[in-house]
């Protein structure tokens, strides 16, 4: 509930509508980067961890084509500061990788 | 009683009757040491993700155990005495976390390519869900 006034301010695009002060720019000119000084916003989709979403318990070295998926083709483990893993996920997920490694279901690295 | 799982790879060079000679070897073995096998699985012969002993392929045979360590420990003895086995793996498991993700991955991997697969696919799809 912050007023109306203060809105404007944060720099987060016209908060009055057609009618406001910083009409001028308008909501097109930050696409064409017409704004002058004005961050750039690129749209990124929220990360989140995918174990979470799914309520993993357990992360099977098995499961080649799940875990293929936090391994790019250098064949090292995505950091989950990419991929959005929680930490716990990601603890689990490193163990699954490394054991995947070990009996040659994954690579340690490419050539 | 503590569950593990055990996976072995046989040399690609032995014919597949002598995999499963060695196979039926290893198991009577397990069942004579007073564990019990919960689950044998042949996967058949599998490309390698990197060359082991110069081996592109190798049979993969997995095993599910429920036992003391002492029969582990003595099947993982004689796997390292045996020259046709180039490589394996033993993992103390949770049977409860094991089981839900065998009956996850059949339910996944038929939602994403309608019918069921076995690990060592690397051929698989980009985004891992």
């Amino acid at each position: 509930m912050s007023p109306p006034g203060r809105r404007g301010s944060s720099g987060r695009g016209p908060g009055g509508g057609r009618g406001g002060p910083r009409g001028a720019g308008g909501d097109r000119g930050g696409r064409g980067g017409a704004g002058g000084g004005r961050q750039r916003f690129v749209f990124r989709r929220r990360k989140y961890c995918k174990f979470c979403e799914e309520k993993f318990n357990y992360i099977d070295f098995k499961d080649v084509r799940l875990l293929q998926g936090f391994v790019p083709e250098r064949g090292k483990i995505l950091p989950r500061r990419i991929s959005g893993t929680c930490s716990t996920h990601q603890r689990e997920l490193m163990r699954a990788i490394k054991r995947a490694r070990m009996i040659a279901l994954l690579p340690y690295t490419s050539e | 009683m503590s569950h593990y799982e055990l996976i072995w790879i046989a040399a690609p060079t032995l014919p597949p009757e002598e995999v499963e000679r060695l196979g039926l070897a290893f198991e009577t073995g397990i069942k004579e040491m007073g564990a019990n096998l919960l689950k044998v699985e042949r996967w058949g012969k599998k490309k390698l993700a990197y060359t082991v002993h110069r081996c592109e392929e190798g049979y993969y045979t997995y095993y599910l155990i429920e036992g003391k360590h002492t029969a582990v420990d003595e099947t993982v003895r004689r796997i390292r005495m045996n020259d046709q086995i180039i490589k394996f793996l033993s993992v103390r498991v949770d049977l409860e976390e094991v089981n839900w993700a065998a009956n996850r991955r059949p339910a996944r991997e038929e939602r994403d390519t309608g019918g069921p697969q076995y690990p060592g696919e690397f051929e698989a799809s980009q985004g891992g869900f």
